[in-house]
This record gives structure tokens, C-alpha cells and sequence, in this order.
């Protein structure tokens, strides 16, 4: 049901103004006509708006993003201190925020320091370990040894250059001096080891650098060390670092754990406090008087006038008004279902918001969509399976969202095990093999037909509701086209309906007339209403009937793919392989139940069902109220 | 031979929809995730648009039931 709204329009005294407004979002009913609008900056906001900016940014430095888990009487608490923040409040909130800042951003960058320096002792020891043998034999000769980055340097040609040189100043030395490794990393790059005596360190490097060649040195602290120093001591920081970060990273979580959900509140309470300001600055003065207008749900006009009277008595006037029919595309729209029904409003979400004078489908899907969903599945078995999961939804996952998942599996549940009832399926032919379950109705993998014109014939009602629904709604708003439209398709299908009843000589031949007139008088109106775009979309409709059948196919191969599990253990005895393969494809024919069962009876929903009377185009019913840390989503 | 020629039709009524449906569907189904990430608000028409070409399969389907039922 969509509810009644009333426009209040309310006057009070400027000096009342915050007071009021800080009321207002207290009641959290009132939808503002114009909503406060973020990006105008006004001064007293501006201070509040940089620390709430400081608040996010250190709960995304902390990685913190479990709003529920703000504890609502910290926030109520708080909530009267930053009722009215003046210069100290605002000043000290800030240091505050600013030391625990720096503070957590010092621990972040030494993790990340720490982390960035195992990743390069990693990388550096990868490459060492390739020229072990090298470097011991070489250094053993006492022989000096450099990495080089030989990228496009010719190795031989430039030992032989090295050679020379060393002959040259050593005429006495052998071959053996200049000794030398090259390697390609696996990431494609060519490191050259080479060996020579100390003493023609700076010769070497003059011939490696002129061909482009440039050292490969080790990072950090260990840069200046001899390779055999430097690798116990980087295989020691590669144990102790790890050790470290471990320790930064218990005390992250430990300060995540008692700090975010506190500064969590802050950014809830200056993000609302902002809200109000920007009410405060947008409302219309005129000297000592302000203005503010928006819409209530009528069932909650009496609480807010006695809330505000009760407060602020004579010094507020309060003026209510029905929407006119030109203001109802602005009039929000606010859904109130029975319990029961409410958790189906979730297939509205996906749609655009139902407009004000539309009309609210949820209790029809309500109705329906478990009723096809059951319709498909027809297993007891499966219809329990399918309750617990929905009870475990609705029990152990705290999220609104999926809570209310739990309750349409739980409806869908149900009339699984109804229609499985009537099929006499528990986990396909398991129930009749052990319990001698027979079909109440019949045995839907043996009889398609009977099943098939039965889905049809639902389909059929369902979508002839959806044309009344269309009518209703056509002379709700005086679209006469709609209305117009919609009986000319509503007398069509009765038509259709004499006429096959006729056929079957279920009725007297006389009502052919009556058929007839039918048809003539619908097509008439569906011409008068929807011209030949109308005629087309009749014929649509009957390919939405035909769609139905959809819910006999999908059933019908669900209790086949049942069997086909049960048959496993049929031709391989009561094995272990047997019985492994038919829960497995029980468990494949589950999910495929439930997957298959939800999306087509939602696609009966949208499609064949809502595309016929559905206007969207409204506006979502958004109450001046304060944040619920619970139902926070990230913007 | 006849009853061979009937199940093949009745494969042929099903399998060559269901290919131009995946097919469809394929199509659909990328450009509306695309959508979807974009604009949430979008998910019920791309669910709509997504399950259109099904009605090609069912279709099928009650053709090679029909198929089976009449001739085999």
C-alpha cells in the first residue's frame, strides 16, 4: 500500500529555527520540498564539513567499515554534546582527530616501510643465491666481486676487454682472474657476476659503464657489504621483520577495534549535524520568521503536531494540505505493508519508484512469486532444505537485506512443500521409494500435459489481474487511454476464454453471440485506447500466457534431474561412489532449483505481470531523520 | 527410423532456440552488467531484458512436447 500524504507547511521564529529543525529530525517524518543541498557551502557548516572529512579519511586509513557495530546509546550520548558545537568543541574534536592521525598514518607508512623493504631483501636474496657457488669459489681467491645490470652489453667482449686490461698491469697473472656468470631472471633481465682482483675495481667499472652496464647493488643498509657479509644478515631480517609487521598489525586492529566505531559516531553525528545547518541556511526567513515545507505520511500528521505543539506551543504555526493533483509527481512515495508482505519489497527496489497515485504491487508478489517459485520446485525435500536455509538467513546474518531474503525463501519453502504435497516428491522419488509418499493431484514427470494447460490457465488469471490492475489504475489517475486500453484487452481475454470454453462444449452454443460481442466491443477499445500499438501489444499478451509455461518446464525438469540423482544409487548399489554422486547431483539439481525458480518467477513478475499496470517515475520517500548506522551504505 | 526422425525435431525445437537464447543472453547479459554498475536503480529492466529471449526456449520446449505427445 502506498501511503497518504499531507504537505505541512510550518512558520516559527527565527530564534526557535535550530531548536525546531534539531525536533524535526528527532521525528524523523518529515520529507523536505527542497532537499538540503550538499555541495552550497555556508561558513558554519564549512568547520564541521572539514572535520567530518578528517573523521572518513582516518576510518578508511584504519580500514574500519562495520557501522552496525556503533553501539546506538554512545550515539545518543553523544549526540547532546555536538547539539550545538561552538569554537572550543569544534577546536579540541580536531586536535584530537589530528594527533590520532598522525599517529596511525606513522604506523601505516612503517608497515608499509617494513613491507617494501622484505619485498626488496627478497628480491635481492632471489638473485644472490644464483651466483652462490660463484661467489664463494671466487671470493675464496680473494678476488673482488660485482653484480651488473647487462642488458645489452656483450658479456665476452667485455671480459676479454677486462682480461686485457688486467694483462696489461699484471702480465703475470692468468685468464683465470677475470672470471665471470651471467644470468637471465625470470623476469627477463641479464645480471652479470664477474670476479677480478680489488686492485682494478676502477678499471672494471670504466669498461662495464661504458657499455651501458650499471651495478647491481643491494638495498639499504647492506649496500655497502661483501656479499658473504650481507646474506646472513638479510636471511636474520627476513625472520624479524615479518615478527614486526605482526606486531604493527595487531596494534592497528586493536586501536580499529576500540577507536573506529567511536569515530564512527563522530562522522554519524557532525554528518547529521551538517544536515541540519544546511536545513537551518536553506530554509526561507523573512525577519524574525522562518518557513519550512515538506511531506508527512498522513498516519503520522497527529504525532508530529502533537511532538511540536508539545515543545514549542503557541510560537509555531502548522498548516497541512492534501496534495493537489498537478503536485502528485512530486509527491514521495512511502510503501506500509503488512509485516508479512514487507520483506517483497525488496522487488521494488529494482525498479524505478513507484509513483505516488500508482499502485503498490507488493502484496501481489507477494502472493505470487512464492507461489510459482513452489509451483517449480514441488519437493518437500527440497522445500525444507530451502526453509532452514531461510531460517538461517533470517536468524545469523544480521543484514536488513538478506534478512529479508530469509523470509521470501521462507514463503517459497512453504509452498514447496505444498505442491510437492500434490506431486508427491521428497527429493524427487525418494519420498515414495521409502515412505510410499503418493501424489496428491498427480506425478508431474509421468503427466506434462495436465500440467502445462494448468500453468497456462494460472498464467492466464495472472495476467488478466494485471490488466484490472492497469484499469484500476487508469481511472485512479484519468488516463483514459489506459483504462480504455487495458478493459479492451480485459474483454479480449474473456472473449478468448468463451471461445475455447465453446470449443470444449462446456457451454451452450447460443454464447457464441455473446463471444463474439466480446471480441468486437475489445478490440473497439483497445483501438480507441492504445491505437494499433495497442492491437500489437494484445498479441504480445498472449505470448505472456504462453510464457507461463515456463513453470511446467522448469518443474519438470527438476523432478526428472531429481530421479536421475536417485538413480545413481539404483545401478551402483548403496555405495559409497553411489550415494556421493546423487548427493551431488541433488545438490546441483538444488541450486538449480532455486536459482531457476527464483528468476523466472521473478521474470513472471516483471515482465508478464507488472509491465501491465506498473508506473514508475516517483519519488523514494526520504525523511528528514537521523542516520541509522545499521542500514549504512558507503556514498 | 520414425521415432528417430520425431526426437530429432523434438531436440531441434528445443536446441536451436535455446543456442539463439544463450546467444541473446550473452549479448544481454554483458552490456547490462555494465549498466548495472553504473546504475543500480537499472537492475529490474536488465533482469526483464535478460529473461526475454527465455520465452524462445519455452516456446521450444511446448513445441517438442507437443512433438512427442502427437506423434511418437
Amino acid at each position: 500500500m502506498i501511503r497518504d500524504m499531507v504537505l505541512l507547511g510550518l512558520w516559527g521564529l527565527v530564534r526557535d529555527r535550530s531548536r525546531i529543525i534539531e525536533k524535526l529530525h528527532d521525528l524523523g517524518v518529515l520529507h523536505l520540498q527542497e532537499e538540503p543541498v550538499e555541495y552550497v557551502s555556508t561558513e558554519a557548516a564549512a568547520d564541521l564539513k572539514l572535520l567530518r572529512g578528517k573523521a572518513l579519511g582516518l576510518l578508511e586509513s584504519l580500514g574500519w567499515n562495520e557501522w552496525s557495530s556503533i553501539p546506538r546509546k554512545a550515539l545518543e550520548e553523544k549526540r547532546s554534546v555536538l547539539s550545538s558545537p561552538d569554537e572550543a568543541i569544534i577546536d579540541g574534536i580536531r586536535d584530537s582527530l589530528d594527533s590520532f592521525s598522525t599517529r596511525v598514518t606513522e604506523r601505516i607508512r612503517l608497515r608499509e616501510a617494513l613491507g617494501s623493504r622484505i619485498n626488496s631483501i627478497k628480491g635481492a636474496l632471489r638473485t644472490v643465491r644464483h651466483f652462490d657457488s660463484f661467489i664463494s669459489e671466487n671470493s675464496g681467491k680473494g678476488l673482488e666481486i660485482t653484480l651488473w645490470w647487462a642488458q645489452r652489453a656483450d658479456v665476452a667482449d667485455l671480459a676479454a676487454r677486462i682480461r686485457k686490461m688486467i694483462r696489461e698491469h699484471d702480465p703475470l697473472g692468468s685468464d683465470d682472474k677475470t672470471p665471470y656468470h651471467l644470468i637471465v631472471s625470470p623476469g627477463g633481465e641479464r645480471i652479470l657476476a664477474i670476479a677480478y682482483p680489488s686492485e682494478f675495481r676502477k678499471g672494471v667499472s670504466a669498461i662495464l659503464s661504458s657499455r651501458e652496464c650499471l651495478p647491481w647493488i643491494l638495498p639499504g643498509e647492506y649496500e655497502t657489504m661483501s656479499f658473504q657479509d650481507a646474506v646472513p644478515l638479510m636471511e636474520t631480517a627476513l625472520e624479524d621483520l615479518p615478527r614486526r609487521i605482526g606486531e604493527i598489525e595487531r596494534n592497528l586492529m586493536k586501536t580499529r577495534q576500540e577507536w573506529g566505531p567511536k569515530i564512527g559516531a563522530l562522522y554519524v553525528l557532525l554528518d547529521e549535524k551538517i544536515e541540519e545547518i544546511l536545513v537551518e541556511t536553506g530554509s526561507d526567513t523573512r525577519g524574525e520568521i522562518f518557513r519550512l515545507s515538506g511531506w508527512v505520511p498522513s498516519d503520522e500528521k497527529d504525532r508530529l503536531e502533537t511532538e511540536l505543539r508539545g515543545e514549542f506551543r503557541e510560537r509555531i504555526l502548522l498548516r497541512w494540505r492534501d496534495p493537489h493533483p498537478g503536485e502528485w509527481s512530486e509527491v514521495p512515495t512511502s510503501l506500509s505493508n503488512p509485516e508479512y508482505f514487507r520483506p517483497f519489497e525488496l522487488f521494488l527496489r529494482l525498479m524505478p519508484v513507484v509513483s505516488y497515485k500508482g499502485l503498490d504491487p507488493t502484496i501481489l508478489i507477494g502472493i505470487f512469486f512464492p507461489f510459482f517459485g513452489g509451483c517449480m520446485i514441488g519437493d518437500m525435500g527440497y522445500g525444507l532444505v530451502i526453509g532452514a536455509l531461510g531460517l538461517w538467513f533470517r536468524k545469523k546474518v544480521g543484514r536488513p537485506m538478506l534478512n529479508d531474503v530469509g523470509s521470501i525463501l521462507l514463503f517459497i519453502a512453504a509452498w514447496s512443500i505444498l505442491w510437492g504435497v500434490a506431486y508427491g516428491e521428497a527429493f524427487g522419488d525418494l519420498g515414495h521409494r521409502f515412505l510410499h509418499l503418493e501424489p496428491l493431484w498427480l506425478e508431474r514427470s509421468q503427466v506434462v500435459i495436465p500440467v502445462m494447460i494448468f500453468t497456462i490457465s494460472l498464467g492466464f488469471a495472472h495476467v488478466l489481474l494485471g490488466f484490472i490492475m492497469g484499469m484500476i489504475q487508469g481511472l485512479r489517475t484519468g488516463h483514459r487511454h489506459l483504462w480504455l486500453e487495458r478493459l479492451g484487452n480485459i474483454l479480449i481475454f474473456m472473449a478468448l476464454l468463451s471461445g475455447m470454453v465453446l470449443v470444449k462444449g462446456w457451454l451452450p452454443g447460443q454464447f457464441f453471440t455473446i463471444s463474439v460481442t466480446l471480441l468486437v466491443l475489445g478490440l473497439a477499445l483497445l483501438l480507441a485506447g492504445g491505437g494499433m500499438g495497442g492491437l500489437v501489444e494484445a498479441l504480445g499478451s498472449v505470448g505472456n500466457v504462453l510464457s507461463y509455461v515456463r513453470i511446467a518446464a522448469i518443474g519438470l525438469s527438476s523432478a526428472i534431474l531429481a530421479m536421475v540423482a536417485n538413480s545413481f544409487v539404483d545401478s551402483m548399489g548403496v555405495t559409497f561412489v553411489g550415494i556421493f554422486m546423487a548427493l551431488t547431483i541433488h545438490l546441483l539439481n538444488f541450486v538449480l532449483a532455486i536459482a531457476g525458480s527464483s528468476l523466472h518467477s521473478a521474470r513472471l513478475q516483471y515482465v508478464e505481470f507488472l509491465g501491465k499496470f506498473y508506473s514508475g517515475g516517483g519519488t523514494r520517500y526520504k525523511p528528514f531523520s537521523r542516520r541509522k548506522p545499521e542500514l549504512w551504505k558507503k556514498h | 527410423m520414425e521415432k528417430a526422425l520425431i526426437a530429432l525435431a523434438a531436440a531441434l525445437a528445443v536446441g536451436l532456440p535455446a543456442i539463439a537464447t544463450a546467444y541473446a543472453q550473452a549479448r544481454i547479459g554483458s552490456v547490462g552488467a555494465g549498466t548495472i554498475a553504473e546504475k543500480p536503480e537499472t537492475g529490474g529492466i536488465i533482469i526483464i531484458l535478460e529473461a526475454l529471449p527465455e520465452t524462445m526456449v519455452i516456446l521450444g520446449f511446448v513445441v517438442a512436447v507437443m512433438l512427442i505427445l502427437q506423434f511418437a
